[in-house]
């Protein structure tokens, strides 16, 4: 007799976070080695912020440990991967902030680290520290990791048809700063 | 305007693949001269490619092997704290039923205890008291060691 049998919505209710890794010690190092530079770029220019995404990107790959994920190959699995790291960031953030992801002006995200951090890692470009957060997220999981509407949707939990609106706003604004940083110069 | 242009998957791919733009055919350059949509696209995948390989450069990234042993931790932890749900579950199941005797008690002797109350005095109201009310303590005190006992077996036999 066992106490699931007993009082099975207490026991065992909350089996995830302990579930069995889906990769032993020398898969998660091969992967690790793939995709942390990647994971690490698309935090640190997404966040403005390197120490933040140093540790987000521990925080991601405990968690992606933790949930035991049997994705469909090493795509799926890298698509998890900054899945994870996005909620994590959001969830960062919603913390700091009253306000949400879509309000948050740039500036404000980038302010911390303009006023006090000086992180040698933090060489935002002009125009990418004028973008939102949401923007520059999207700009990077389509042009800089190549994801599709389908993926980046699943990856920020926004709704797939809205992506591609949201695109293409934030890629006009983009080609707007680079064309006024490119006449500056 | 969000269309697109039906060269762009042509732009992208020949983008995506370094080719960008020395080895295109020189009809793609020439219709790019004059896309709009096409010389965006480009203008802004160079530009986060360029950020992306800075970025890379910068990464200083943790051993795997640190990350490996933070997520066996929080397993190890996790699994710990699962263990001990059930055994918090049977005390505050005990502890429910110590109180539902204590109010049953109370509730079946009310009148006995206060007419006893009224007339009897405080010395011989201690005895009537172990003469009727130990009983069902005794009962339940049994109960509650029991159910523990149980519970505790329960949990390590599940480990």
């Amino acid at each position: 007799m066992n106490w699931e049998d007993a009082i099975p919505a207490i026991a065992f209710a909350q089996a995830a976070p302990t579930a069995e890794p889906a990769m032993d010690s020398d898969q998660f190092a091969a992967f690790y080695e793939r995709t942390s530079r990647p994971l690490w770029a698309y935090l640190a220019r997404t966040s403005g912020d390197p120490s933040l995404a140093d540790d987000l990107m521990q925080e991601s790959y405990v968690r992606f440990l933790g949930a035991g994920f049997q994705g469909d190959g090493e795509v799926a699995s890298r698509s998890y991967l900054f899945r994870i790291g996005t909620n994590l960031l959001r969830d960062h953030w919603r913390r700091q902030r009253t306000v949400s992801l879509e309000e948050m002006p740039a500036e404000r995200s980038a302010a911390r680290d303009l006023a006090g951090q000086t992180d040698s890692r933090l060489t935002l470009s002009p125009a990418l520290a004028k973008l939102r957060p949401r923007d520059r997220q999207l700009l990077w999981l389509a042009h800089a990791e190549n994801y599709s509407h389908r993926e980046i949707a699943e990856i920020t939990g926004l709704a797939a048809p809205s992506i591609r609106l949201l695109l293409f706003r934030a890629r006009r604004q983009m080609v707007q700063l680079l064309t006024k940083e490119g006449a500056g110069r | 305007m969000i269309g697109n242009c039906s060269h762009l998957v042509e732009v992208q791919r020949s983008l995506a693949a370094g080719q960008w733009p020395h080895a295109v055919a020189a009809e793609l350059l020439a219709h790019v001269e004059g896309c709009n949509r096409c010389t965006q696209e480009i203008l802004i995948v160079q530009h986060l490619r360029t950020e992306k390989a800075s970025a890379i450069a910068a990464a200083t990234p943790a051993m795997p092997a640190l990350v490996w042993w933070r997520a066996q931790l929080r397993r190890r932890n996790a699994a710990l704290a699962q263990a001990g749900r059930p055994i918090a579950a049977a005390q505050l199941f005990a502890l429910a039923i110590v109180a539902a005797a204590a109010i049953g008690i109370v509730a079946t002797h009310w009148h006995a205890m206060l007419h006893g109350l009224a007339q009897v005095p405080v010395s011989s109201l201690l005895s009537a008291l172990g003469s009727w009310g130990l009983a069902p303590l005794v009962l339940a005190g049994t109960l509650v060691a029991a159910l523990s006992g149980l519970a505790l077996y329960l949990s390590a036999d599940r480990q």
